[in-house]
């Protein structure tokens, strides 16, 4: 099979299908409501020279702030624009692979590097710096970045 | 007049097949009346983080058979819970739930159909198309006395004619497979082996 | 002079249409000013920069396209595109496109396909399709290299035995060896990256003619 590698943690490619067809469903709905354009969270210089296990890194990182912090507040939301269902798909695949993550971090198979956590940080910052609504539309509206950083990490 | 007494759906189970899921419970029976049944379902994310919210079904929000297509909501291989409630006119039952959680990884996998042909000296496979979650694991080899060389092929979908082989005037060849689906890191059983010669030297 | 923003219907329909990375930014003309001798102007955006840009090629243009793939390059950036209508002094209101994701949505082109017939067997080299170019000078990327999962769907046609069948490859050059000589067949070959769903145009129908065998021309003299 073909897996993408989270440190020495392996996460079924295959996944990512779910993960696309549910995003492709909700993306013009969500990002028509992203008007301030002239901010991007997951900016491409996280990803600049950075190794496959910093991406890997970045990526864990990412996905527990987005099921802790992102689809926790936009749920409501999503079922006003009646785009619950793919939201859904997008939140508990995020919670399957986390869950795989998750153990395998428990068992020291991988640390999160330091540039990593500062990559992660610098996103934070710019998170928090924009008012609640908008930020959690402008997060779940760049899930594609994330899932194409995944792709990234692909074996 | 006075209400009837609704009793929740009892015998709630899925059953699943190949990946797709049927959700299927006992008819609740009103003599003279059409009860309605309401499906909604919840995932571990639902669970873990948003305090049990549960999610209306994609196509079960009020159907009157006592089973329902719950496909397009098991889109995660992580354990799902459903709750389903009868409906009668303003009514509404208590919702019965699953008795154990399911998830998608125990979905039963059958071996896959498959047809074998060939065009002149080329071996060609195709197996049914069984959605976008299937790989076929392709095992073939010439058959002879002595060896048995067994190769094998992913074929990445169904529903179309795959080369699989250049084979020897005269040689004849078996093949089976088995369906992989790596979303559920599961494989099926192999299927029958099914063999095929090739034509002999081209006439003259 | 700066227009006057004034009631003027917006232009309909701006989307990017992209193939191999060539991104146009197009447009229809707003329904009630159809015939008429009116002017769009474009600007684009980097997604997560502050100001738009202008597109000088395409200030006070008829034609309702404009390709912006020199200004969009950057694949890993994300882009809108936006036109107006300019009639006399006056403007509509700015109309704009999507969110453009070059990586997720350019369709991939098909292959360069070169077929070389034998006897009983027809040699296929095939050239990835290429990301388009700034400049002719400029060294060619293939797409390849931006989609490293790129394979290829080969389907060859025996028209005579009338059965078509598939063959995914991922190296360039295949031979269907142990084919009927003087017979014809026809390939097409369509690019495919796992992923995302991605739209991938198939080659045109080629169609070749195996040689007749030459053993059998000996007897036969």
């Amino acid at each position: 099979g073909q897996e993408f590698h989270f440190g020495h943690c392996w996460v079924q490619r295959a996944i990512l299908q779910d993960l696309w067809r549910a995003f492709q469903s909700i993306r013009s709905t969500v990002q028509a409501l992203d008007n301030n354009t002239d901010v991007r969270l997951l900016r491409q210089e996280f990803l600049r020279n950075a190794s496959l296990a910093e991406i890997c890194h970045l990526n864990y990182s990412l996905l527990n702030f987005y099921l802790s912090n992102v689809f926790i507040k936009y749920h409501t939301k999503a079922e006003e624009l009646g785009i619950l269902t793919p939201f859904t798909t997008l939140a508990n695949n995020f919670f399957a692979i986390l869950k795989k993550l998750q153990g395998c971090k428990e068992r020291g198979m991988f640390s999160l590097s330091e540039s990593s956590q500062r990559k992660f940080q610098l996103f934070q910052q710019e998170f928090t710096k924009l008012n609640p609504e908008v930020r959690l539309t402008k997060a779940l509206g760049e899930v594609d970045i994330l899932l194409a950083w995944m792709e990234k990490a692909f074996r | 007049d006075e209400a009837v007494h609704l009793p929740a759906p009892p015998d709630l189970s899925v059953h699943s097949t190949n990946m797709k899921h049927i959700l299927t419970w006992s008819p609740v029976t009103i003599p003279g009346e059409t009860v309605n049944y309401s499906v909604e379902y919840q995932g571990e994310y639902e669970r873990y983080y948003t305090s049990s919210t549960w999610i209306p079904s994609s196509w079960c929000s009020s159907i009157s058979t006592p089973e329902c297509n719950v496909t397009d909501d098991i889109t995660a291989t992580v354990a799902y819970n459903f709750r389903v409630k009868a409906i009668l006119g303003s009514q509404s039952s208590s919702w019965s739930t699953l008795k154990e959680l399911f998830n998608r990884n125990s979905t039963v996998l059958t071996s896959p159909r498959m047809k074998i042909s060939k065009d002149g000296y080329h071996l060609i496979v195709e197996f049914e198309d069984m959605g976008p979650y299937f790989e076929f694991n392709v095992t073939y080899w010439k058959k002879s006395p002595n060896s048995q060389k067994e190769l094998y092929k992913i074929v990445r979908e169904g529903g179309s004619l795959v080369h699989l082989e250049t084979m020897e005037a005269g040689a004849e060849y078996c093949v089976k497979a088995q369906t992989i689906v790596e979303v559920i890191e599961r494989s099926s059983t192999f299927n029958q082996v099914e063999c095929i010669r090739a034509q002999d030297e081209f006439p003259l | 002079a700066p227009c006057i923003s004034s009631g003027l219907p917006k232009p309909i329909n701006v989307t990017f249409s992209s193939v191999n990375m060539k991104n146009v930014l197009q447009w229809n003309s707003p329904e009630g000013l159809r015939g008429t001798d009116v002017v769009y102007t474009v600007q684009y955006l980097i997604y997560g920069q502050k100001r738009w840009l202008n597109k000088s090629e395409c200030r006070n243009i008829n034609r309702t396209s404009c390709d912006l793939s020199y200004e969009t390059y950057d694949h890993e950036e994300q882009y809108y595109g936006r036109v107006k209508v300019i009639w006399g002094k006056h403007c509509s209101k700015w109309a704009e496109t999507e969110r453009f994701n070059p990586w997720l949505e350019t369709q991939i082109g098909p292959p360069v396909v070169a077929l070389t017939p034998g006897e009983k067997s027809i040699s296929v080299v095939l050239t990835a399709p290429e990301k388009w170019k700034r400049n002719a000078e400029n060294n060619s990327v293939s797409m390849h290299q931006i989609y490293p999962t790129l394979k290829y769907n080969v389907s060859i046609h025996n028209t005579k035995a009338n059965k078509k069948w598939y063959k995914f490859v991922t190296n360039h050059t295949l031979e269907f060896p142990q084919l009927e000589s003087d017979t014809l067949y026809c390939i097409s070959v369509q690019a495919y990256v796992q992923g995302p769903l991605r739209k991938a145009k198939a080659s045109d129908n080629q169609c070749i003619t195996t040689l007749k065998d030459q053993t059998s021309e000996l007897k036969v003299k």
